[in-house]
């Protein structure tokens, strides 16, 4: 027999109003071991002292009040019971109640009723049993998860536990080792997304894979949010403006505006993409807008692009790619004019106008920011083209582009072979549409290359089929991460990308670390030695072999990339490290456990060898590489002579298959070898 | 014939004016500087020949080659390799300290080199360039190097280290005089960042010159005209 209900409503800790119940009063004197009559006796008299608008903590000290009143033992025991509190993870102190452990099992769990409730009651006789006043709602789980260990329901903890990171590493991040308040933000929400990607999105063997070290799975954090790369064609938001959640911008009418749009489609970008963004053929597709306006009002342009775009965003890499004018393959196709208008017109009337732009935009980052410093970001494709040497004031373009590459930017010089075409660092066939130039990596894979030697034991039979097992496991992540994006295109959470989901050419890529390495394990040699450059070829073509046909089978773009991040080479020659210390080939200081391999399919950067034999050698991967291929030219001058470098850069468009390549100067084998001049 | 070389600096922008170039740094000097930080290991020795080969290789990237020290005129191969690359279509730079006039006579006479540098290590005076280099002769060699590079047609250019208190821009007017007086314009500073010349054999790098470069060009306005 239970007491009826009243018309008082009760505050509870987290604010939330409810009708009091008798029933609630008369269930915590049970819980607490007191006989049910007595129970509802006290409830019934407790009914009438509250008041509306009562807390429930105030209820309780009214219970005890009655308690005392009737049955000193009782309220004893009444308040031995509840006077353990929780602080809640929604901010509040509550009285704990193990009824909420049940119901949160069996969401979050599937866990059958009868279970949840056994694993409640084993939890909350645990937490008794420490005689804590207060307990958080971590260390409930924390308790709840030891038990369902305990009892064998392993996929349930791992759905019940909780993400995040430990307090020591917390509180380092929040006094110093991060660089602002932003990072800190960044990197404690990076750290619970990676946690989700491994424990709720990836099945086990592709988490197991990334954390054992066989392959890297880039951007871990956005697996489950974000896509990697984008490269935007301009041409659409120019034509219909900017639409963001609040508001639409009207098409661009002047040169200012155009830079606006630019700006606003890559802060609109940084929602969708987590690694890079750029704007390809960006002074073509501006070319329109500063159309009649003199070289002082064209470099302002210029220089308001680069300012804008360098203050971007927190760290998020921005690019830009440049062309000396007007590229044959863009001359006859119709131009967005200021106003949105496609008209009559073609990029190719706008050639000075593009020149003038490229000039200026070099110019203005050969002249660094407004302390001369140079512009680290964003990083700027220049295009090298045949068919420029004969356009006038190409030499002073270059020079610029050079000076600027050489002052301590990381930019990086690009020379479309034949018919191909480039959209950023990706490769295409000539056969694809040239009305949307726009295209986006979602995912990188990275394989560990050495392991699979380390693994073979010296075998080549071994060592290929170890590495179509890795091929094709980077290709489950992949397929994964295509489903995953495509249901977040669908609910709309990555509004940039949805909108060019359909257009736009989606790349998957599989990458791969430490090919140097791999064949100094498996024959002695250095990719630079003797024959070993020929299976490095061998083990590369394989790879595009298995990406090409998986491609075909899939429908989807399957390509290998030499993704440019120095993490892979790092953290899987030092899990490598670890696991097979007697085989490592790692470059760095193993004492100091800073190992890390060659980059992709470079040649080790302080090996002896004459420029032309390196060039040869790791321009051979870069048509395989249609996902981007970099190489990196050692300089020796902190200063070098930037005629020298134009020069060189001809050279080697014309004489190497290098489809991309930067100039740097530092200490080479202090670090992994990636990153700019200086 | 063999040459010994300590290494080869496979690309240089700067040691070739305006060109990307090989160095092949050979072994050996007659010189003794006080400052100086070559590293002549002498560990490479080659065939001529096998070298042209080397570069033959690369030519469509890099064809132009400096012969540089420590000394490459001590060495008769040095002459043979740019001659052999000369005739390959490469374009020559000879890096010289100027202490062999008379093989610096010949490479101008076979018209082996497109270019010649003299690095002049001290101000040219007896006394100071001995102290400097460790020969009493340096400098009178050296004068005669500029001699024949005055009457040659073979595009020259000099560098001067400045070490001071040794070698400091209060002696650039005296040597930018004597180069005027050989009809010789093109010269290039560098400092030498070592820190204390009395330790040679703290090795560090140069670095270029810019100010004293500017007060160069100012002499040689005032001085040439």
């Amino acid at each position: 027999m239970g007491v009826t209900g009243t018309r008082i409503r009760i505050v509870k800790a987290s604010g939330e109003i409810e009708a009091f119940d008798p029933n609630m009063v008369t269930n915590d004197c049970v819980d607490a071991g007191i006989d049910f009559w007595t129970a509802v006796e006290v409830a019934q008299e407790v009914a009438k002292r509250i008041r509306d608008g009562v807390s429930t903590r105030e209820i309780q000290q009214e219970t005890l009040r009655v308690l005392y009143a009737m049955n000193p033992e009782a309220a004893e025991r009444y308040k031995r019971y509840h006077s353990m509190y929780v602080r809640t993870s929604r901010n509040t102190i509550e009285a704990f109640d193990r009824k909420k452990i049940v119901e949160s099992l069996i969401l979050e769990t599937s866990l059958p009723r009868e279970i949840a409730e056994n694993i409640a009651r084993e939890a909350e006789a645990e937490l008794r049993r420490l005689k804590l006043e207060f307990i958080s709602a971590p260390l409930i789980r924390e308790v709840v998860n030891v038990k369902l260990l305990e009892h064998g329901f392993e996929e349930a903890r791992a759905s019940y536990t909780r993400l995040g990171m430990p307090v020591y590493d917390a509180s380092r991040l929040v006094e110093g080792e991060a660089k602002s308040a932003e990072a800190v933000h960044r990197a404690m929400a990076a750290n619970v997304l990676k946690e989700f990607a491994l424990l709720k999105v990836l099945p086990l063997t592709l988490a197991d894979a990334h954390m054992k070290g066989d392959l890297h799975i880039h951007a871990l954090e956005a697996f489950a949010t974000k896509a990697g790369t984008f490269v935007h064609d301009l041409r659409p938001y120019l034509t219909a403006g900017v639409r963001s959640g609040s508001s639409a911008t009207p098409p661009a009418e002047h040169a200012v505006e155009a830079v606006l749009t630019a700006i606003n489609a890559l802060r609109h970008g940084d929602g969708s993409f987590s690694t890079s963004q750029c704007l390809d053929y960006i002074n073509v597709w501006l070319a329109p807008y500063v159309s009649g306006m003199s070289s002082a009002e064209i470099e302002r342009v210029a220089r308001m692009l680069i300012y804008e775009v360098s203050q971007l965003g927190n760290g998020e890499r921005y690019e830009l790619g440049v062309e000396y004018g007007v590229p044959e393959f863009l001359a006859s196709e119709s131009a967005t004019l200021p106003g949105g208008d496609v008209g009559d017109s073609a990029y190719g009337d706008f050639e000075e106008e593009a020149r003038a732009l490229a000039l200026a935009l070099a110019e203005a980052f050969a002249s660094g920011d407004y302390f001369a410093r140079p512009f680290l970001c964003p990083k700027v494709y220049f295009r090298l083209r045949k068919e420029y040497v004969k356009k006038e004031g190409y030499d002073a373009y270059l020079h610029a582009a050079h000076l600027a590459a050489s002052s301590g930017a990381s930019h990086c010089f690009a020379a479309p072979h034949g018919t191909e075409l480039q959209i950023a660092n990706y490769s295409f066939s000539a056969d694809g549409s040239l009305h949307q130039l726009s295209a986006g990596m979602l995912q990188v894979v990275t394989l560990n290359l050495p392991r699979i030697a380390y693994q073979s034991d010296g075998r080549e039979r071994k060592l290929f089929e170890l590495l179509e097992e890795r091929v094709r496991l980077a290709i489950d992540a992949l397929l994964l991460k295509k489903e995953v994006i495509d249901r977040r295109v669908m609910t709309g959470m990555l509004p940039v990308l949805s909108d060019n989901y359909s257009s736009a050419r989606i790349l998957l890529g599989v990458g791969y670390v430490g090919l140097n390495e791999m064949l100094t394990a498996h024959l002695g040699e250095e990719l630079h030695e003797g024959e070993a450059a020929k299976l490095g070829e061998r083990v590369v073509r394989y790879m595009y072999a298995l990406v090409e046909q998986f491609s075909r089978d899939t429908g989807l773009s399957i390509v290998l990339t030499q993704a440019m991040d120095e993490n892979p080479a790092m953290r899987l020659a030092k899990l490598d490290h670890g696991m097979f210390a007697d085989r490592l080939v790692a470059r760095g200081n193993r004492r100091e456990g800073s190992v890390y391999y060659t980059h992709a399919s470079w040649v080790r950067a302080d090996a002896e060898l004459p420029l032309h034999r390196r060039l040869s050698i790791e321009g051979e991967f870069h048509p395989l590489c249609r996902g981007g291929a970099v190489s990196r030219i050692l300089i020796g001058e902190a200063s070098p002579d930037v005629t020298a470098l134009v020069e060189l850069s001809q050279k080697v468009a014309e004489h190497t298959k290098l489809r991309f390549w930067s100039y740097y100067h530092g200490d080479i084998g202090s670090g992994c070898d990636i990153g700019g001049f200086g | 014939m063999e040459l010994i070389f300590s290494h080869i600096e496979h690309l240089s922008t700067t040691a070739y004016p305006g060109r990307p170039c090989s160095v092949v740094h050979t072994h050996g000097c007659p010189l003794t500087c006080i400052y100086c930080t070559a590293e002549d290991t002498g560990a490479g020795r080659a065939e001529t020949q096998k070298l042209v080969e080397l570069f033959e290789e690369g030519k469509e990237l890099i064809d132009a080659v400096a012969i540089a020290g420590c000394e490459p005129l001590k060495q008769e191969a040095s002459l043979e390799l740019a001659a052999q690359l000369k005739e390959k279509g490469f374009d020559i730079k000879i890096h010289t300290t100027g202490y062999y006039p008379d093989v610096l006579e010949k490479v101008v006479d076979e018209g082996i080199a497109d270019l010649v540098e003299i690095e002049i290590k001290a101000p040219l005076d007896t006394e100071r360039y001995a102290m400097v280099t460790g020969k009493e002769d340096a400098a009178e060699m050296v004068f005669q190097s500029l001699e024949v590079l005055s009457s040659s047609q073979v595009p020259c250019r000099i560098t001067a280290t400045l070490a001071p208190p040794v070698f400091s821009h209060e002696d650039l007017p005296e040597l930018v005089h004597a180069l005027a007086c050989y009809g010789l314009r093109d010269l290039k500073l560098r400092n030498y960042t070592g820190g204390d010349v009395k330790d040679p054999w703290v090795m560090h790098s140069y670095v270029e010159a810019p100010s004293q470069q500017r007060r160069c060009s100012m002499l040689h306005r005032e001085v040439i005209g």
